[in-house]
């Protein structure tokens, strides 16, 4: 009765529900950037919140790090939204399990309860 | 993103369906365990608890009463646990139909997942971009 619920990975949502983040994703879909450079363009936080920030973008599988010389370069992972793409088809079938789930029950109480609509008065 | 709508016909009276929207021991039969109370200007917490069994946390959703009017309508705020400072607003409608009652269950306030999205394709992407904007206008239409 889960499963829907589980393929969702929640980390994805959270990447892109924080405000910070959408703006990460925004700078390096336009070019690959170090934590440096994107640090850089949110003067308001600091680097460790910065970094932080991609971390969290790591984890959700939407951004990844790789070396060019000495620096370390974070850039976006395009398959890593494809969580998003299913995400409404999931939710619509996690809201149809649930409320089975709810009918079965509810019916079965209104039939122990003699509710059905030809034994109400 | 579009709200998600789903409607469905229960055989049997909306005093009895109403009852599993609001009391924590039929709540957690369908759908999660409530900690709190639903209440008028309450808040509450929806929590999930199947990632427990795996050595998880539960996935904990703080929720609040917005709107209460039994047994026919009940709004809640419901912040998606996996998304930070996300707030989406989950309602149920019952309306009676003889001894049946038609549920139709609104789950909106999703609008940052495609700002998100949208934001992305602003960018020079290769075509796997591309592929999941189109999947994606695919699936929110389908929903509708």
């Amino acid at each position: 009765m889960s499963q829907a619920a589980d393929q969702v990975s929640p980390d994805v949502f959270a990447a892109v529900a924080d405000p910070t983040r959408r703006g990460i994703v925004e700078l390096l879909a336009l070019s690959d950037r170090t934590a440096g450079e994107l640090a850089a363009a949110f003067p308001a936080l600091s680097r460790p919140a910065v970094a932080k920030h991609i971390a969290v973008l790591q984890r959700a599988g939407l951004v990844e790090t790789h070396s060019v010389g000495r620096q370390r370069v974070n850039r976006l992972k395009p398959a890593g939204l494809s969580d998003v793409i299913t995400w409404t088809e999931t939710l619509n079938r996690y809201w149809d399990s649930r409320l089975d789930t709810l009918k079965t029950l509810a019916e079965e109480e209104a039939r122990h309860a003699g509710h059905r609509p030809q034994d109400q008065d | 993103m579009q709200d998600i709508v789903r409607k469905i016909r229960i055989e049997a009276p909306v005093e009895i369906v109403w009852r599993y929207l609001v009391d924590a021991e039929k709540l957690q039969r369908w759908l999660m365990r409530l900690e709190g109370e639903i209440a008028p200007g309450k808040d509450f917490r929806l929590c999930y608890d199947e990632p427990v069994a795996r050595g998880g946390d539960p996935i904990v959703h703080p929720c609040s009463v917005r709107e209460m009017d039994p047994p026919r309508r009940l709004v809640m705020n419901w912040t998606y646990s996996g998304l930070l400072n996300t707030n989406t607003i989950v309602s149920f409608d019952l309306v009676a139909d003889g001894g049946a009652t038609e549920l139709t269950l609104t789950h909106a306030g999703w609008d940052d997942v495609p700002e998100a999205v949208r934001a992305a394709q602003r960018g020079d992407y290769d075509g796997g971009w591309a592929e999941c904007l189109v999947q994606l206008n695919a699936a929110v239409t389908e929903d509708q």
